[in-house]
């Protein structure tokens, strides 16, 4: 094959690969516009299930839950890692070591982290609930947010402070005149980041929520369960929506090359 | 110069004092809770509610010894496995084309589309899967509207469906670490090997492959551990062809309600897990 | 003929802007060295790499050993390519990374090993051939670079600014080697160099491109003798600019000095000449009959060594000499010197 066949063929490959990933949320989201509950073509445009999105006080009550929680986790995780990640840029001691504790959270399959979280808030006393389900998202989201921000701090000039200091400014001030403000895309989108690793973890809340008080994902596996409607069609287009937007929002703050 | 030591215990303080409260609750809400899980998995009753328990190797027994466990073990690690072959064939070239045959103008959008539904909704996504190939589903549909064919059936609730779920969440972390190891491999590289009269075969075989083997594996292992530990992939799309481990581990904390065992599993899973990990690092290293 | 490379009104353009090269005619003799030489952005890689085969010319012919390469992928122009970051394989060892070029080719075991070990010795690196890139020093890694693209028999060799990532010293020793491996392999060798110095040193022939256009070409000494042009004169090394009337055999200055020299350039209204050419003689030393003489004033003398340049002003003219370190008349900043130089030396320009 000469050297353009061999290119038109990756681009095609890349095509098909992007085609496997967004197909189905595409047929998803046109579905939740086709009036027919049993996916009937040809389609028939129609808000019908949006319209009775609005009057679900069950799934409205768990998109503020799903919402708060990850606000909250956001602004959590983003304070804690910010702080962790300038800290180790530092290169405190046992920073190697410090640096790999990160991936467990990650790494561990949710299965095993949601159950021992579940095991152990219930012996703590802590039990199920809200509150579990916010310490949990918030450890998860932490190592997000150090590895973003620490990517960031990667690019700074360490000259720059120095300078800052060299010129009288305390080590405060020349981290709040020059650091700071050079961090604040990093620290931007790993509040993003945190909010949408919340948002969209499903696992733990699962496995952390009493009863009654759902968050999103976990009131959407509940219907899926129980059986198909084209209303979870459209609040799932909704939640992908809102999470895509999310990303690249994060995207336009950080290149993603930069979390290497 | 090195500063005093009082300044530099002052400093010391300080990083300590920034570090603390992170990892105090990566510790309060992953480390112990893991660590507590391990104690638990050597228990004989589920601790709570005034029960009666005592230290024991049992639930290992059980685990290890029981036939129906073994065999779920290794439906667990055979599904993992085939995942992650499925993720490194489609998303290796395509990670490949991303970077170095895509112009750099169109380069970092096309990296975002790939990776953007990687990091959204990962639950929707699997919904959306079951949408599509449920029986008179959309594909189903599509193919009688388009062909004489009557279809019946559909593939959801069968081991394929959750194969190709599974595929769909986790093929974006080969895709970018993928990416991220061929795009430090320099295009001075790839015209050296021409240069010297290399095909594309060859220079993708002795040198891109080789060089892009450590981000690819580490990508596989990124995807094989969690795969492993599925179990609302499984339980949507597989239906009752979805039973693997991670399906009964979480059956043993939400409806079986036995704690001790449930976390022998998981941590019997986690083991088996590090030790393919632990036995292909090599064999990675040697292919390089 | 089978080495020989040849450029034919070769253009090629990226967008907007100066063509990374226009209308290029080149001739690289069977076995020479041929240096071509140029600032940066002057298009001088890009014409590397139209001739390697990485771009495609827009216009233009390039015969390679008299056969037309335009159709042939890199792969097929059998080139040995040298890359400015020695684009070294670093999953190989210093034997898979000359060797594999004669793996492309299908070469057979024990023939490999031979031809690698006898490239490995034409560099005088037999003991390395186990060794990884990453263990070498830099100069071992551009032998390294120089025996993998030998390796393959090229018809030609491509050098890109090879000597750019060492340092002073080891550049200096790299240069000698470069120029006896190329004699002992006897390969044309087509050099890319922003660096004047190396370009003359090391070339039969060398090449000045300025914006993609090849500007001036010739043996070294012709060229940094009689440099065609202002920008060709600065260019290769230091150069005093004049500017004036033209007169027969030579030029008046506006303030009245009359500049000779001894080439057929009439209508000439530029000349340069070379700082090393020009004598300092106080004023009351007898200037040599028929020799150009003008006076200056010294603004400063640099000491560097073995030489001492000496900057000088005459009006608005700012003049150079170059004298050996200690020598010269004994002169203070403010001091009035005379600057002399046979008219031959004298290269008058065009424009």
């Amino acid at each position: 094959m000469s050297g353009r066949a061999w290119r038109n063929a990756g681009r095609l490959w890349l095509a098909l690969v992007l085609l496997f990933l967004y197909l189905p949320i595409a047929v998803m989201a046109a579905m939740s516009l086709n009036a027919s509950p049993f996916y009937q073509l040809p389609f028939e445009f129609s808000w019908r299930w949006y319209e009775d999105l609005a009057g679900n006080r069950q799934l409205q009550r768990a998109a503020w839950t799903s919402i708060w929680i990850a606000a909250t986790t956001a602004g959590l995780a983003t304070a804690l890692g910010t702080a962790a990640a300038v800290a180790l840029h530092r290169g405190p001691r046992g920073r190697r070591v410090l640096e790999a504790l990160l991936f467990p959270p990650i790494a561990v399959p949710w299965l095993i982290t949601g159950t021992a979280m579940l095991v152990f808030f219930f012996l703590v006393g802590i039990g199920r609930g809200n509150g579990a389900v916010l310490v949990g998202h918030v450890a998860l989201a932490i190592p997000y947010v150090v590895l973003v921000v620490s990517a960031r701090l990667r690019a700074l000039d360490p000259a720059l402070e120095e300078a800052a200091r060299s010129l009288g400014a305390s080590r405060w001030t020349a981290f709040r005149s020059v650091t700071l403000p050079f961090l604040a895309p990093g620290v931007i989108a790993g509040a993003l980041f945190a909010f949408a690793v919340s948002f969209d973890q499903f696992v733990i809340s699962y496995f952390l929520q009493a009863p009654g008080e759902t968050t999103l994902p976990v009131e959407i596996y509940a219907a899926i369960r129980k059986g198909f409607t084209p209303e979870i069609n459209a609040v799932s287009s909704l939640v992908i929506g809102v999470s895509m937007a999310l990303l690249l929002l994060v995207a336009r703050l950080v290149r993603f090359g930069d979390l290497r | 110069m090195r500063p005093p030591p009082s300044l530099r215990a002052r400093e010391a303080r300080g990083t300590a004092a920034l570090l603390a409260p992170a990892y105090l609750w990566l510790t309060a809400a992953v480390f112990l809770p893991l660590g507590v899980m391990l104690g638990v998995s050597f228990l004989t009753e589920t601790p709570f509610g005034g029960r009666e328990w005592a230290v024991t190797l049992g639930q290992y027994e059980a685990a290890l010894g029981k036939p129906l466990y073994r065999e779920l073990l290794r439906r667990s690690l055979l599904l993992a496995g085939e995942v992650t072959l499925w993720c490194v064939v489609i998303g290796w070239p395509a990670a490949f084309v991303l970077a170095k045959v895509i112009g750099p103008r169109r380069r970092g959008a096309l990296f975002l589309l790939t990776i953007l539904p990687f990091w959204s909704n990962g639950l929707v996504r699997v919904f959306s899967w079951a949408i599509l190939l449920r029986g008179d589903g959309v594909i189903d549909r599509a193919v009688e509207g388009l062909t004489p064919l009557e279809v019946e059936g559909g593939l959801l609730f069968t081991r394929e469906a959750v194969v190709i779920g599974l595929v769909h969440a986790y093929l974006p972390y080969v895709v970018l670490t993928g990416y991220l190891s061929i795009s430090a491999i320099g295009d001075d590289l790839l015209e050296a090997a021409r240069s010297l009269g290399a095909s594309r075969r060859l220079t993708f075989l002795r040198v891109v492959a080789p060089l892009s083997l450590p981000g690819v594996a580490a990508g596989a292992a990124l995807i094989f551990v969690p795969v492993a530990g599925a179990f609302m992939e499984p339980r949507i799309l597989g239906g009752r062809e979805g039973t693997f481990l991670g399906t009964v581990i979480e059956d043993q904390f939400t409806a079986v309600f036995n704690w001790p065992f449930g976390a022998a599993l998981s941590f019997v899973l986690l083991a088996a897990v590090l030790a393919v990990l632990a036995v292909s690092a090599p064999a990675v290293r040697a292919a390089r | 003929m089978t080495g020989e490379i040849r450029l034919e009104g070769v253009s090629r353009r990226f967008g907007p802007g100066a063509p990374a090269a226009d209308a290029v005619d080149l001739v690289v003799p069977e076995g020479s060295f041929y240096g071509l030489l140029g600032p940066s952005g002057s298009g001088k890689t890009t014409l590397l790499r139209l001739v390697a085969g990485f771009e495609t010319a827009d216009a233009g012919h390039i015969l390679i050993g008299g056969e037309a390469a335009e159709s042939l992928p890199p792969e097929r122009r059998d080139l040995g390519v040298v890359f400015q970051s020695y684009a070294l394989f670093p999953n190989m060892s210093v034997a898979g990374n000359v060797g594999f070029g004669l793996r492309a080719r299908n070469l057979p075991r024990r023939e490999r090993r031979s031809r690698v070990e006898e490239a490995l010795a034409l560099v005088r690196l037999e003991g390395l051939a186990g060794r990884r890139p990453h263990a070498l020093s830099g100069g071992q890694r551009q032998r390294v670079a120089l025996a993998r693209a030998l390796a393959i028999r090229p018809r030609a060799l491509l050098l890109d600014e090879p000597l750019s990532a060492l340092d002073r010293a080891l550049r200096a020793e790299m240069q000698v080697e470069l120029r006896r491996i190329q004699r002992e392999a006897g390969v044309t060798t087509l050099f890319v160099t922003h660096d004047q110095e190396e370009a003359l040193t090391l070339s039969d022939r060398i090449g000045l491109l300025r914006d993609g256009r090849l500007v001036q070409e010739g043996p070294p000494r012709e060229v940094y003798r009689r440099p065609r042009t202002a920008w060709a004169a600065r260019f290769l090394g230091e150069a005093t600019v004049f500017e004036g009337t033209p007169e027969a055999g030579g030029l008046t200055l506006a303030d009245g000095a009359r500049i000779g020299w001894t080439d057929a350039a009439p209508g000439a209204r530029l000349a340069a000449i070379r700082p090393e050419d020009v004598t300092l003689l106080r004023l009351e030393d007898p200037v040599p009959e028929g020799w150009n003489a003008l006076e200056a004033e010294l603004e400063v003398s640099i000491f560097s060594g073995p030489t001492a340049t000496h900057r000088l002003r005459r009006g608005d003219l700012a003049l150079a000499a170059l004298t050996k370190g200690g020598e010269g008349p004994a002169a203070a900043p403010g001091d009035r010197l005379v600057l002399a130089w046979p008219p031959e030396r004298t290269a008058p320009l065009e424009g």
